[in-house]
C-alpha cells in the first residue's frame, strides 16, 4: 500500500514537473495564472483502481474555499443545467424559480450578490437582478469542462458583485495532436429524462492541425416537457400540502408552467504557433424559448391559464484572447481579451381567460468588455522565500435597450407603454485595476495582499410619465483582501483569509420596475453600492487516501441592498402598476452591518479498488437591520431572504477505470427553513412557515470505453420524495431516469 | 344639493359620454354615427324609437323614516358612544386604514376611463381607456377572477384539487358552470371585452359601449366592497382587505369625496355615501379587534353586525345609482336613450341576487325589466317601485 502511494505521488509529481505543451493542458478558470499540466485521464494500470485522486480537477486557487466540478463528475452527475450541476457542493445551494432557471446560492447570497466568468469574460451584466436570476443557466452544461465555486468575497480579483463569491466556467477545448497531420474527432451526445420528458442532444466536432490550431464546434437542442414531481410539499406552518406554486396537473404530481426548448451553438478556435503564444477565439450563444416561470403561471390568485412565459432568453458570448507565455519577469505570462456580450430577453405576459391582454416586454444589454490580467515569474528572495505578483485590469461597458407593449388581441391593437422594465438607452460601466502579491516561505507558510480600485458609473435618461429618475452616479471604491496559509503536514493546510468583496448598485437596482416573487419592486436611483467584509478560517487536506475541507466563515455587509416594503403613498407618481399591487417594495441599503455566518466542509475518502464515498454539509445564518424597526411591534433585526437551510449530500460509489464501469448512491437532504425575512413571509414560492427538508436518493451508473463510449444513467429520487428547493417555485424532479449515451472517435 | 350632484354626474358619466353620438357630427366619427341611426336614432333625431314621454313624475325615494338598527355602527352619531361598538379608531368619522389599499389605484383607474370617455369617444379612445383598463395588477387583473359572494359557494365536489379553495373561480370549468357565483370572469369582464373590441373596431355606437363599460365596472366594484370586506378581510394574511373594500368603493377617499362607484352614490345620495363609509367603518372596526395575523372569527355577532349593516348600505346605494338611471331614461332620446338604458341592465344585474333574496316578486319585476330592451314608461315606474320596496334604506 505504501507503495502504492508512493507512486500516486510520484506520478502526480512527473506531472507537475511536465513540460509545458508536452502534457494536455487542463483547461484554466483563471487564465492569469500560467497554465497548470492536468492529470491525465487515462492514468497508468498502478493507479487506475487505487488512487483515483489523481485525477481529480484541482481549484486554480489553493489556499481559498473553492470546489471544482469537473468534466467527469458532470458526465455522471448528468445535471439538467448548470447550475444544477453544483448541488450539493459545499457552500452551494440551488433556487429555482422556474424549469427553466436556476440560480446558485453562495454562503447565502446569490444573484447579483455573486459573480460570473466564463473562460475569464465577465457575465454580469447590469441587468442582474435582486434576488436569484436565471443567467448561469445561460451557459451550456455540454460545452463545459470545468466548473470551479469560489466562496466568500473576492473583489480583488474579481470586481464587482464578488460578495458571496465567484462561479467560473471553463469552456471544453479542442484537440491537440502534436506530430499530426489534421485530426478529426467527431461527437455525439443523446439524453434523456423521464421527469420532463427531455430528448435533446449534441454533436460536436474537434479539429486538430499539426498540433498547432485547434476546433471545436458544437451544437445541441433539447426540448422539455412539464416536470413531474413527487407531489405537492407539506407547509410547516400549517401541516397542510402548499397549493402553489406550483400549479399541479389532474395527476398532483405534474407541475403546470414548466418546459422549455433550448438551442445552442458553439465555436471555439485556438491557434497555438508555440509554447509562447495562444490566440482564442470563442462564440458561445445560448438560446432559450418558451419558458414559463412557474409561479407565474399562473400567479397565485389568478386565472389558471395566466402565464408569464420567457418566450426567449438568449445570451451570445464573443470573444478573443491573446496569451503570452514566457514573457520577462514582470510580465511572465499575460492575458488579453476582448468580448461582446448580447442579452436579449421577450417576456409575454398572458391575462387569464376571458382577458385578451399581453403584455410583452423586450430587454436587451449590449456589453463590451476588455480584460488584462498578467503574472510576473516567482522571484527567488532566499533560498526559503518567493514572491509573485499577479496583476491586472478590466472594463466593462453595458448599453440598454427596454420596451414594453400591450396588446389586445382581439382587436390587434398594441399599445407602447411610457417605459420598459428598464429605463431604455442606460449605460453602465464597471471598471478596475487589481493587483495581489503572494510569496511562499520555507516551503510551508504563504501570504497574499492585494488591492483593487474600482470605477463604476451608471447613466439613465428620466421618464417623466412615470416619474422615473435620471440617474447620474459615478462611485469609486477600494477592496483589498489578505491571506495566510500554513503546510502543517504535506498534504494539510490551515488558511485565514480576509476578503473584501462590493457591489455598485446596477441599472436594475436602479432603474427597473418589476413584479417580482413577492409583490412589486420599483427602483430607488439614490443607492450606495455595498461593502462586505469575509472572514474565512479552515483546513484543506489533499491526500492521496482523501480529501477534506472545512471552512467556517462570517460576511458582513455594509449598505446591503435589500427590499423594504413601501406604503401606496410612497409609489412613484404615475406608476400606477405599484399602487394597485398588494405589496410593494423598493430597495434600499440597509443601515448598519448586514452578517452572514456558517460553515461549510467536504470531505472525499478513495478507498482500494476504486470504492470512494463523499459528504459535503453547508450551514448559513443571516440576519440584518429591519428597514421597518421604527414602527410598531418591529424587531430591530430580521433575517435575511432566502437564506438556504443547513443540507449537504452523502454519496457512496464505485469506479473501475480498468473496466470504465462507475455505481453510486447519492444522498441529498435540507433540513427546513423556517427563518424567514419579511418578504419570505409573503412569497408565494415560499411554503407558509417555510420550506420543510427532505431527504432524496439517487443512484447513478454508468460505462465508458476510452473516448469512443459513454453511457451514464441516474435513477433520480428513487423514493419519489415530494421536495422543494427553498425558495424555488418548482418542486424537484420525482422518480425518474435521466440517460445520457455519448459516441465518438 | 342633491339635484346638483345628481345632474353633475348624470352628464360626467353618461350625457357627456353620450354627445358625441347625439351631436356632433363633425368629427368624422362614422361609427357613432351609423351607430346611432342604426340604434333607432340620435339626438338630432328625436323620433327615434327610444324616447320616452317626459309627463312622468317620479317621486322621490322617502328615507326619512329610515333608522339605524340596533346593531349597527355609527361613527357620525356621538362618536359611536351611543351604540354596541366597542372603542375603535374609525370612531372619529374618519376611516382608519390598516395600509393604504392598492384598491385605490383601481378605482383612479376607473375615474380616468371615465375621463377619457368623456372627452373622446373614437376607437382611439377606447384604446386609450382599455390601456388603463387592462393595467398590470389593474381592474381586469381582478375583474377575472372576481366572486359575487352573495351567491352560494361553488361545491367541493366541483372544486379544482389544484386550486385553492377560495380561488375557484380561476378555474374555466368552475367559470362556466357557476355564472353567478364567478360573475366578474362569466358576466362581467365578457362584458368589458365585447364592448370595447366593438369600440376599438368602430362598431355599434360608441356612447352605448362607453355606458356597458362604465356600468360593468361600476357593478365590479360594487361587488368587490362586500366580497372585499366580508370574504376575504377575515383571513390572517388579508386582515388588509378590510381596507381595499373602502378603496374599490371610494378610492381610499374622505366622506363625501369618494371616485368612481362612490361618486355615483354621492351624486344622487351623500347620506346614502355616509352610510356604506359607516359599514366599511364597522368591518375595519371588527377586524382590528383581532391580531392582523389571524384569521378573524365571523361567527363574532360584530362581524355579522357589521357584514349586515354594509350589504344592507351598500345594496341601497347601487340601488339609488340605478333607480336614478331609470328616472333619466324617461327623459332621454336617441343614442342617450340607449346608452343609460344600456348601463341600468347592465349595472343592474349586480343587484338581482339581494333582490331575490329580499322579495322574490319585487325581483321579478326587477329582472323583467333589465331584459326588456324597449321598456315602456310604466315598465320603468315598477321597475323604480321594486327597487324602492326592495332597498328602502341605506
Amino acid at each position: 500500500m505504501v507503495l502504492a502511494c508512493s507512486s500516486a505521488v510520484a506520478l502526480v509529481a512527473s506531472l507537475a514537473l511536465a513540460p509545458v505543451g508536452e502534457a494536455p493542458l487542463e483547461p484554466n478558470p483563471d487564465p492569469t495564472q500560467k497554465p497548470k499540466p492536468a492529470a491525465s485521464d487515462d492514468d497508468d494500470e498502478i493507479t487506475r483502481d487505487v488512487q483515483v485522486r489523481v485525477g481529480r480537477p484541482e481549484p486554480s486557487e489553493r489556499d481559498r474555499a473553492s470546489t471544482v466540478v469537473g468534466r467527469e463528475e458532470l458526465d455522471e452527475r448528468l445535471p439538467r443545467s448548470t447550475p444544477d450541476a453544483l448541488r450539493g457542493e459545499p457552500g452551494v445551494y440551488i433556487q429555482q424559480t422556474s424549469h427553466g432557471q436556476a440560480s446558485p446560492y453562495l454562503r447565502g447570497l446569490t444573484g447579483q450578490q455573486t459573480v460570473m466568468f466564463f473562460d475569464g469574460v465577465r457575465l454580469n451584466n447590469s441587468t442582474f437582478r435582486q434576488g436569484p436570476n436565471q443567467y448561469f443557466f445561460t451557459i451550456d452544461s455540454r460545452s463545459v469542462q470545468r466548473l470551479e465555486v469560489l466562496r466568500g468575497s473576492a473583489s480583488t480579483r474579481w470586481g464587482s458583485d464578488a460578495i458571496g463569491g465567484a462561479l467560473l466556467a471553463t469552456p471544453i477545448e479542442p484537440d491537440f495532436e502534436d506530430r499530426r497531420g489534421v485530426v478529426v474527432h467527431p461527437k455525439a451526445i443523446l439524453r434523456a429524462a423521464s421527469a420532463d420528458a427531455e430528448l435533446g442532444g449534441r454533436g460536436q466536432t474537434s479539429v486538430s492541425v499539426n498540433g498547432k490550431l485547434g476546433v471545436i464546434v458544437g451544437a445541441g437542442y433539447r426540448k422539455l416537457d412539464l416536470l413531474r414531481s413527487g407531489g405537492r410539499v407539506q407547509q410547516p406552518g400549517t401541516g397542510t400540502p402548499q397549493t402553489v406554486p406550483p400549479i399541479f396537473g389532474p395527476d398532483d404530481h405534474t407541475q403546470l408552467g414548466t418546459g422549455f426548448r433550448e438551442l445552442t451553438d458553439d465555436a471555439r478556435i485556438v491557434w497555438r504557433p508555440n509554447r509562447k503564444h495562444r490566440v482564442t477565439f470563442g462564440y458561445y450563444d445560448y438560446r432559450q424559448f418558451d419558458a414559463p416561470r412557474t409561479d407565474k403561471c399562473p400567479p397565485q390568485t389568478a386565472p389558471q391559464d395566466e402565464c408569464l412565459t420567457y418566450l426567449r432568453q438568449f445570451r451570445t458570448l464573443v470573444y478573443g484572447a491573446y496569451e503570452h507565455s514566457e514573457g520577462p519577469a514582470a510580465a511572465e505570462h499575460v492575458r488579453l481579451t476582448l468580448s461582446y456580450q448580447k442579452q436579449h430577453e421577450t417576456r409575454r405576459e398572458h391575462r387569464g381567460s376571458p382577458s385578451v391582454t399581453e403584455l410583452t416586454g423586450e430587454d436587451d444589454v449590449h456589453a463590451g468588455g476588455t480584460g488584462l490580467h498578467a503574472e510576473t515569474k516567482e522571484f527567488v528572495l532566499a533560498p526559503w522565500a518567493t514572491l509573485g505578483v499577479r496583476y491586472g485590469a478590466d472594463l466593462y461597458v453595458d448599453r440598454l435597450a427596454s420596451d414594453e407593449t400591450l396588446t389586445f388581441t382581439d382587436v390587434d391593437i398594441s399599445v407602447e407603454r411610457p417605459r420598459g422594465q428598464y429605463l431604455d438607452g442606460a449605460h453602465y460601466v464597471t471598471s478596475g485595476a487589481w493587483s495581489e502579491v503572494h510569496t511562499e516561505l520555507a516551503d510551508a507558510i504563504r501570504l497574499r495582499a492585494g488591492g483593487r480600485f474600482a470605477v463604476v458609473a451608471a447613466q439613465a435618461d428620466e421618464e417623466p410619465m412615470t416619474e422615473s429618475k435620471a440617474v447620474d452616479e459615478q462611485w469609486v471604491t477600494g477592496v483589498a483582501t489578505a491571506g495566510v496559509a500554513a503546510d502543517a503536514v504535506e498534504w494539510l493546510t490551515f488558511v485565514f483569509n480576509v476578503d473584501q468583496g462590493f457591489r455598485a448598485p446596477n441599472l436594475d437596482d436602479l432603474t427597473s420596475r418589476q413584479q417580482v416573487g413577492p409583490g412589486y419592486q420599483y427602483e430607488n436611483a439614490d443607492l450606495d453600492p455595498e461593502h462586505s467584509l469575509s472572514l474565512e478560517t479552515g483546513m484543506i487536506a489533499r491526500h492521496p487516501w482523501f480529501e477534506l475541507e472545512a471552512f467556517g466563515f462570517r460576511t458582513t455587509i455594509r449598505d446591503l441592498i435589500q427590499r423594504t416594503s413601501r406604503d401606496l403613498s410612497e409609489c412613484p407618481d404615475g406608476d400606477v402598476n405599484c399602487m394597485a399591487s398588494r405589496n410593494r417594495f423598493q430597495l434600499v441599503n440597509l443601515d448598519g452591518i448586514a452578517r452572514i455566518y456558517g460553515a461549510e466542509g467536504g470531505l472525499r475518502i478513495f478507498f482500494p479498488l476504486g470504492f470512494r464515498l463523499r459528504g459535503t454539509v453547508s450551514y448559513a445564518w443571516g440576519d440584518g437591520v429591519n428597514p421597518r424597526r421604527d414602527l410598531p411591534m418591529q424587531p430591530d433585526r430580521v433575517a435575511l431572504s432566502r437564506i438556504p437551510p443547513l443540507n449537504g449530500i452523502g454519496e457512496a460509489g464505485w469506479r473501475s477505470r480498468k473496466w470504465g464501469v462507475y455505481v453510486s448512491g447519492v444522498v441529498r437532504w435540507a433540513r427546513a427553513q423556517t427563518r424567514l425575512a419579511p418578504q419570505d413571509r409573503v412569497d408565494a414560492r415560499i411554503p407558509e412557515g417555510g420550506t420543510p427538508g427532505y431527504v432524496v436518493f439517487d443512484m447513478r451508473a454508468g460505462y465508458q470505453l476510452d473516448r469512443r463510449v459513454l453511457a451514464a444513467i441516474v435513477f433520480e429520487n428513487v423514493g419519489d420524495t415530494a421536495y422543494k428547493h427553498h425558495g424555488s417555485s418548482t418542486n424537484g424532479p420525482g422518480r425518474g431516469i435521466l440517460a445520457e449515451l455519448q459516441f465518438g472517435f | 344639493m342633491d339635484s346638483i350632484n345628481r345632474k353633475g354626474l348624470v352628464w360626467l358619466a353618461v350625457g357627456a359620454l353620450a354627445s358625441t353620438a347625439c351631436g356632433d357630427d363633425s368629427g368624422g366619427d362614422d361609427a357613432a354615427d351609423d351607430g346611432g341611426t342604426a340604434d333607432g336614432g340620435t339626438a338630432d333625431d328625436p323620433t327615434g324609437g327610444d324616447c320616452m314621454p317626459s309627463e312622468v313624475d317620479i317621486a322621490p325615494l322617502d328615507t326619512s323614516t329610515c333608522m339605524p338598527a340596533a346593531t349597527d355602527y355609527t361613527p357620525t352619531i356621538n362618536g359611536s358612544a351611543d351604540d354596541m361598538w366597542p372603542a375603535c379608531a374609525n370612531d372619529d368619522g374618519v376611516y382608519h386604514p390598516l395600509d393604504q389599499p392598492g384598491a385605490a389605484a383601481r378605482t383612479e383607474a376607473f375615474a380616468m376611463i371615465r375621463s377619457i370617455l368623456a372627452a373622446d369617444l373614437s376607437p382611439a379612445g377606447f384604446t386609450m381607456a382599455r390601456e388603463q383598463y387592462a393595467l398590470d395588477q389593474g381592474i381586469e387583473s381582478r375583474t377575472v377572477r372576481r366572486e359575487d359572494v352573495r351567491y352560494p359557494e361553488i361545491p367541493e365536489a366541483d372544486h379544482d384539487p389544484a386550486v385553492d379553495a377560495d380561488k375557484q373561480c380561476t378555474v374555466e370549468a368552475n367559470v362556466m358552470k357557476y355564472p353567478d357565483r364567478c360573475a366578474g370572469p362569466a358576466k362581467i369582464a365578457p362584458i368589458i371585452n365585447d364592448a370595447f373590441m366593438a369600440a376599438q373596431m368602430g362598431e355599434g355606437d360608441p356612447a352605448v359601449h362607453a355606458a356597458r363599460i362604465d356600468a360593468a365596472i361600476a357593478w365590479f366594484m360594487y361587488l368587490s366592497v362586500i366580497k372585499e370586506s366580508t370574504f376575504s378581510c377575515p383571513l390572517a394574511d388579508l386582515g388588509g382587505d378590510c381596507d381595499s373594500g373602502w378603496g374599490y368603493y371610494n378610492g381610499a377617499n374622505a366622506r363625501g369625496a369618494g371616485i368612481g362607484f362612490a361618486a355615483d352614490v354621492i351624486g344622487v345620495s351623500p347620506a346614502a355615501d355616509d352610510r356604506i363609509i359607516d359599514g366599511l367603518s364597522a368591518m375595519r372596526c371588527w377586524r382590528d379587534s383581532y391580531p392582523a395575523d389571524m384569521d378573524a372569527d365571523t361567527s363574532d355577532p360584530l362581524y355579522v353586525a357589521g357584514r349586515d349593516q354594509l350589504d344592507q348600505a351598500n345594496n341601497h346605494g347601487a340601488a339609488i345609482v340605478l333607480r336614478d338611471r331609470m328616472e333619466q331614461q324617461l327623459a332621454l332620446c336617441g343614442s342617450e336613450a340607449d346608452a343609460n338604458w344600456a348601463w341600468v341592465q347592465t349595472f343592474g344585474q349586480g343587484l338581482i341576487k339581494p333582490a331575490q333574496d329580499t322579495d322574490a316578486g319585487h325581483a321579478s319585476t326587477l329582472v323583467a325589466l333589465l331584459g326588456n330592451d324597449a321598456p315602456m314608461p310604466a315598465d320603468i315606474e315598477g321597475g323604480i317601485a321594486a327597487l324602492d320596496a326592495l332597498f328602502p334604506c341605506p
